[in-house]
Parts: C-alpha cells; sequence; structure tokens
C-alpha cells in the first residue's frame, strides 16, 4: 500500500462512482485513494514532490491512465526534475511491465526536453546510444511489439541513424532470429531507404540479401514484400521483369509444376501482365484462385477481370 | 428438411475431408453422424467452404521453423481440431444471440469486479463498445430494438460528467481526467447511439475550439502537419486524426480549415507493403489501416455529377489503391478463414472490423462486390470466437472482452451484407460517407449492415448528420 500520509490535507475527489451507472467499476480502496488523491491534485494544478511521486503509484495501478502520464510530464517541466533520472525510472518501469505503451510516447517528450535544454556549452550532449540497451531488451522479450519498433524508428529518424553500423547489425540480427518477423524488414526498410538519400550499391545489396533470406524460407510474405517494395521504390515498372527468373525457382510452372511459394507465383503473374503476356498471366492468376491460394479466390478473379479489361 | 441424396452427398464430403485430413472412420461412426438430427443443419455452401479452406494449398510451408512458425502451428493446430470436429459431427455453431445479450446487459448493468479499473480511463470506450454489440444482435423483426429509456438516460448521465468545460477541453475517459479525442470520438458515437442531440449540440461549438487549438498540429509543426494529437503532449497518428475527422464531421463542424495537410499527411503514412502505419516509416498495421482509409471518405471533393470510378480516381490522388488492396487481402488466412492485423501476425477476430471493415471501403472504391471470403470470415467467428459465457474473443483459448465483442460483431455485419455507394441517395451532406447503401447476402444472414465508416449500425450516422445540417440551415 502506498504511504498517503502526507496528502491529509487533500480531499480525494469522487471517481466514476454514482448509482446507478452503467459499467460501474468497483474500485478497490487503493486505487480509490490514490487516483483520488492524483486527480484533486491536478485539479489544484499542484507541481510539487509529493505529487511527483505519487504519479508512480498512480501509473503501476493503472499503465493506460493518460492522464497522470500528462501530469507526470507538467511537473517534471515545472520542477526542473533530472531528465536523466526519469529516463531510469521510465527503464524500470517498461521492463516490469512490457505492455506498457504511453511510456514510449513519454520517452520521446523527456528526450525532446533533454535537447531543447541543451546549449553550446553542455558538456554531455544527449547520445541515442542510450537507448539502445532498453530498446534491445524490450524487443528481445517481445520481438514484434509494435511501439517499441516504433519508438526505434523515432529514434533512427530523430538522431540521423540511417544506415548506421550498430542499427544495421541489430535488425539483421533479428532477422537472422525470426525471418519472419515483419516488423524487423520493416525497420531494415527504413534505416535502408528512410532518408532518401541512397545510392545505388545499398540498393543492389539489399536485393542480393532478401534473395538470399527468400531462399531460407520461400513461403515468406515479408521477405518477398520486402523484395516488392525495393522495386517499387527505386526501379522502373517494367524492370520487375529482371526478376522472372528468380521467381521461376520457387514456382516452377512450365516443367513439373513445382510450387514452393505462393508469392513467387503472384509475381510471376505480375511480370507477366508488365510483359503484355496476357494469356500467361491469367493462366498465374488462375492457378492462385483454384490451387495454390484459394481463400483470394475474390481477389485473383479481380485480378484477371482487370487483366481482361 | 433435406432428402436422402443430400445426406449421401454429405456423407461422400465427409469421407473425402477425412481421407484429406488422414483419418480413417469406420462406416459405423460414419452412419451414426447422419443419425443425428443436428447434422442436417450444416448447409452445402457452408460445407464447401470448409472444405476448402481445410484443404491446404500443396505449397510446403517448408522446414524453416522460428517463434512465427511456432505461433502459428499452434494456433493453426487448435482450429483445424475446431473444424474437423464441425465436419465429422455435422455440427457448425450457429450465433448464440441470446447468450450475447446477456453478456451485454450483464456488463452495462452488474456492477464489475477491482479488476476492471484496467478500463478506467475508458469509460467512453466501454458505453460505445457495449451499447453498439447490443444493438448490432440479431432480432427476431430483423430490425434493430430501440434503446431502452433506461439505458438512453445513463449513457446521458455519464458522458455528460466526463464533458471537459462544456467541450472546450474535450471528453475525458472518466471523471476528473482530461480530455482526450479517442475518448471524445468514443463518447460521440455513444451519444448518437442513443440520439442524445442535445448535448451533442451543446458542446459542438467548444469541441471544434478544442480541436483548432489543442489537437491540430498546423504547418508550423513540421513532419505531424495535417494530423491531429489525442491531448496536449499525446501521440498523434492515424488514429488520433480518423477520431478527429469522425467527430468533425458527425458534428457538421469539418471546416477546410480543420482538415488542411490531412489528406497529405494520411497519405505518408502508406508503407512499402501496401498497408497504413500509425505514422510515417512504421509497420502496416489493420487498426491504422482502416483509419487511414476511413478518413479519406471525409478529406476527397464533392460527391456530385460524378462518374463510375469517379471516387478511385480522387482517392488516387493520395493513395496508391493497388498496392493497399493487395495487403489487405494478404490479411485473410487459408485454414483460419479469419483476419491477422500484420504481415506473418496471426489471426484475431478484432481485426474482422479493422481489416474486415477496409474491404467494404476497397469495394465501394473499386466498385466490386465482394473482395474477399465473408463465408470464411463468418465461419471463423461463429465457431472460434463465441465464448459459452457469452460475448466474443479474439481466438479460440482467450477470454471474451467489450472491444473483441463489438468489433467482432461489426465483422459479422460486414461478412453478411454487401456495401456500394448510392449516388442518388438522398442527403445534405456533402460527403462520401453517408451515401452507404447495402444488400444481404443471400442465405441465412442474421447481422443487419452498418456503416462502415463509422462502426455504427447503418443510419445512426446519417440521421444525426442531417440533424445537424438542418440546424445549420436555419
Ligand atoms: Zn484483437
Amino acid at each position: 500500500m502506498t504511504d498517503l500520509s502526507q496528502f491529509s490535507d487533500i480531499t480525494p475527489v469522487q471517481l466514476n462512482q454514482e448509482e446507478p451507472q452503467l459499467c460501474q467499476i468497483l474500485y478497490d480502496d487503493e486505487y480509490k485513494s490514490v487516483m483520488g488523491i492524483l486527480l484533486a491534485l491536478l485539479a489544484k494544478k499542484e507541481y510539487s514532490d509529493r505529487a511527483f511521486e505519487l504519479t508512480q503509484a498512480g501509473i503501476e495501478l493503472l499503465a493506460s491512465h493518460y492522464t497522470i502520464w500528462n501530469y507526470r510530464y507538467n511537473i517534471i517541466v515545472h520542477l526542473d526534475k533530472n531528465l536523466y533520472d526519469e529516463l531510469d525510472w521510465c527503464e524500470q518501469l517498461a521492463l516490469d511491465n512490457e505492455k506498457n505503451y504511453q511510456i514510449w510516447n513519454y520517452r520521446q517528450l523527456i528526450i525532446e526536453l533533454i535537447i531543447s535544454r541543451e546549449t553550446s556549452d553542455t558538456v554531455k550532449k544527449f547520445n541515442a546510444y542510450h537507448e539502445f540497451p532498453i530498446v534491445d531488451e524490450m524487443l528481445s522479450q517481445d520481438s514484434k511489439n509494435h511501439h517499441v519498433w516504433s519508438y526505434r524508428k523515432w529514434l533512427v529518424e530523430r538522431f540521423k541513424l540511417y544506415r548506421d553500423e550498430r542499427e544495421i547489425e541489430f535488425v539483421a540480427k533479428r532477422i537472422e532470429y525470426d525471418v519472419k518477423n515483419n516488423s524487423a524488414w520493416t525497420h531494415r526498410f527504413f534505416i535502408k531507404f528512410g532518408d532518401e538519400q541512397v545510392d545505388q550499391n545499398v540498393i543492389n545489396e539489399e536485393i542480393d540479401y532478401v534473395k538470399q533470406k527468400i531462399q531460407e524460407a520461400p513461403q515468406n510474405a515479408s521477405s518477398w514484400n520486402y523484395l516488392i517494395g525495393i522495386y517499387q521504390k527505386f526501379k522502373k515498372p517494367d524492370e520487375l521483369i529482371d526478376l522472372e527468373e528468380f521467381c521461376q525457382e520457387f514456382a516452377n510452372i512450365n516443367e513439373e509444376n513445382v510450387i514452393k511459394s505462393s508469392y513467387a507465383l503472384e509475381l510471376l503473374g505480375k511480370i507477366n501482365v508488365k510483359k503484355n503476356n496476357k494469356p500467361k498471366a491469367i493462366e498465374i492468376y488462375s492457378l492462385l484462385k483454384d490451387i495454390y491460394d484459394p481463400i483470394r479466390k475474390n481477389y485473383w478473379t479481380y485480378q484477371i477481370k482487370e487483366i481482361e479489361a | 428438411m433435406s432428402s436422402k441424396s443430400n445426406n449421401d452427398i454429405n456423407a461422400d464430403k465427409i469421407t473425402y475431408l477425412l481421407g484429406l485430413l488422414g483419418r480413417n472412420r469406420t462406416e459405423k461412426e460414419l452412419n451414426s453422424n447422419i443419425a443425428d438430427s443436428d447434422y442436417e443443419d450444416i448447409e452445402d455452401s457452408k460445407m464447401s467452404t470448409l472444405e476448402s479452406m481445410l484443404t491446404r494449398p500443396p505449397i510446403s510451408e517448408g522446414t524453416y521453423i522460428s517463434d512465427t512458425t511456432v505461433a502459428q502451428d499452434d494456433v493453426s493446430e487448435v482450429i483445424q481440431e475446431i473444424y474437423e470436429d464441425v465436419v465429422q459431427t455435422g455440427i457448425a455453431a450457429g450465433f448464440e444471440t441470446e447468450s450475447h445479450m446477456q453478456y451485454a446487459r450483464r456488463s452495462l448493468f452488474n456492477a464489475l469486479p477491482w479488476y476492471y479499473r484496467s478500463l478506467d480511463a475508458n469509460h467512453g470506450w466501454m458505453l460505445y463498445w457495449l451499447v453498439n454489440f447490443k444493438q448490432l444482435l440479431p432480432t427476431e423483426s430483423g430490425n434493430a430494438e430501440p434503446i431502452a429509456e433506461e439505458i438512453s438516460m445513463l449513457v446521458t448521465e455519464k458522458i455528460n460528467s466526463v464533458i471537459i468545460d462544456e467541450g472546450l477541453g474535450g471528453i475525458a475517459g472518466g471523471k476528473h481526467q482530461i480530455g482526450h479525442a479517442a475518448s471524445t470520438y468514443a463518447s460521440v458515437l455513444a451519444l448518437i447511439l442513443v440520439e442524445d442531440y442535445e448535448t451533442l449540440n451543446k458542446i459542438r461549438p467548444n469541441l471544434y475550439i478544442w480541436i483548432m487549438r489543442s489537437l491540430k498540429n498546423g504547418p508550423d509543426s513540421g513532419d505531424k502537419y495535417g494530423s491531429f494529437s489525442m491531448h496536449p503532449h499525446g501521440e498523434s497518428d492515424t488514429r488520433s486524426t480518423y477520431c478527429v475527422l469522425v467527430i468533425a464531421s458527425l458534428l457538421n463542424i469539418l471546416t477546410d480549415e480543420l482538415r488542411e495537410g490531412t489528406a497529405e499527411w494520411i497519405s505518408r503514412c502508406q508503407t512499402f507493403e501496401g498497408g497504413f502505419a500509425g505514422v510515417p516509416s512504421t509497420e502496416a498495421h489493420g487498426g491504422y489501416t482502416f483509419c487511414a482509409l476511413a478518413s479519406y471518405f471525409f478529406l476527397l471533393g464533392k460527391p456530385q455529377n460524378e462518374e463510375n470510378g469517379e471516387l478511385k480516381a480522387q482517392i488516387s490522388k493520395y493513395i496508391d489503391i493497388d498496392g493497399l488492396l493487395h495487403w489487405t487481402v494478404m490479411r485473410q488466412y487459408q485454414l483460419e478463414g479469419g483476419l491477422s492485423g500484420r504481415t506473418n501476425k496471426l489471426v484475431d477476430a478484432c481485426y474482422s472490423f479493422w481489416i474486415g471493415g477496409v474491404f467494404p471501403l476497397l469495394e465501394m472504391v473499386l466498385e466490386e462486390e465482394s473482395l474477399f471470403d465473408r463465408e470464411a470470415l463468418r465461419i471463423y467467428i461463429l465457431n472460434c470466437c463465441q465464448d459459452s459465457r457469452g460475448g466474443l474473443r479474439d481466438k479460440p483459448g482467450k477470454s471474451p472482452d467489450f472491444y473483441h465483442s463489438n468489433y467482432t460483431a461489426l465483422g459479422l455485419c460486414v461478412a453478411e451484407n454487401t456495401y456500394s455507394i448510392n449516388k442518388e441517395k438522398k442527403t445534405g451532406a456533402d460527403n462520401y460517407a453517408y451515401k452507404i447503401t447495402s444488400i444481404p447476402i443471400s442465405g441465412n444472414v442474421q447481422f443487419r449492415a452498418i456503416n462502415p465508416i463509422f462502426g455504427l449500425p447503418l443510419g445512426y450516422a446519417e440521421k444525426c448528420k442531417e440533424h445537424f445540417i438542418r440546424l445549420d440551415c436555419k
């Protein structure tokens, strides 16, 4: 139980406690008093150390309570708290409760505050690498956590970590560990191509890299999306035809009719559309519709109709 | 009801399917199945969809093993067992309307145990999820029953208790909390369900000020220009942006100034995969994709004198429709029939709406009747997502909750109807979002149509909009 003795001067506000009401929550006593006092302090705009400490208890009781997060932030600003200590506090909280997502937006605010307070004589400027251990740890616990990956993307963008060695190594490891981790592929796309200053070598390297990953697991939407994504972003539409031979490795429709990847087959269909080989494209989409990907029969029918139109 | 010959066909199908599944059943067991009176309940069309779902395509998933494949295999195994059981017993689940109605009533009226404090910042949401869920449930007459006076009164009371400064601070997630765009969105929908236009009218000028002053990211906000934040210092993403557009449109306060820069900002959230992310360059995701596409229905020009393809032409100025369609159709899974929220993630019933709801929008844009397998989605929801105590759930093994109950039921409304834009629909609203009509899919259909842009039964958003248009004309 939180010690509330120093709040004897505060009358807790009533939470949603009227009766009758729809969806009434039977709050436990601790929650009622901690939140009641916090919201009372907020109402009188008290920015104090005691309020600051109590926000921690509030957040521990309910991590999604955005009002308390916002209140804590305003206290930090008013009291000129040590911001690095605040980052450490956040870190512990994240490790204790991995589903907590408010924390990541909050962390961005704190870092922005740190930067805004730096002056030309600040000795120790904020270093983005400070963030790597916690983010790595969170992603090793939950490798597709959308909020953590979004935070990581923000870091890259904010601190211009495009094609940064450590960042590349990190994401390569995640893909190595699970080639079907689509969050990792998405992040890779961003660190490689996100700043529009892309040189041709990187594009070619990435095409080789993803092709090799497709060999490892041909029926993997993530790697095929990455490959096609690169072509769409950097190549002329007709250049997709260059991939014909590669696709045939996984979708041999000419001879034995061995299909190792529906994504390869689909891309072959698209390539034949580009080549204006309509009958072949229709044949491929029909194979997908009838045999290799029947759950999407309406979509393949639509594709065939588009070709015939 | 069904004739002997129908039984014969079904018996053959069972033998065929059991063969595919590698099961050997004796003649006697098959006969005992046929003797089961419920057996006749399974329709041929459902049987053939199920047959196709269980018949996995002849592509080996390969020998690759990772966290993703292990998690997927676990789910596949459970669902395959459920479907095999349907085929073997001939008993497919029907929708347990009564038990879900009890769940909705219980959740609204019985006090919730302390651990529901996890929803203490979501009071408006709880009202929307549960009242909407209750309104979506099938009725005997086929028409929605009017909402009980008791519920209407209590919705009005509760939401009035979380409005901040008559709307100047938005609507909060609970008493004494701060205003939040998503809470405001959910609360506005709840008020629309109970048709409390009086409360809405009282706050709408102030909500407009709140949106423009506290939420809109203007031209000086750099990368965020065109989006809206949940609250000052809160996150800005496609979800908060959608919420603000819905509020503003329904209350007839959607000015050009409000939506300045928004269509362009959202377009930057489309990823190389084709779906949309919460902010530019993060991962394409079901919830954000719905919010992004639905937003365009408020952002395009007036649908006047339009010809076929006009909507598509307008929307294609901002986004890659083919890419979006491709990513969206890939969300449906062969065995499960249900939908997933991201590439290589598991099926989850709430995406029956977040992704399921994208389909009617795409179908309206492309003027197509059905771009996914609606029957397969129905099969997933009915057989895998109903909890025996009432309420709907993510997948087998999970507990039902308010959120999944609402979005899964909305998914059934998508699956059982087709949707299109009716250009002649008489409405004062100069906006595609209010020109939607629907046709029930023939067969055993129970669920009424919704307006997929809003996630409300069809008619509620339209009526509210008309109300405020009329008021503003005076
Ligand atoms: Zn879900």
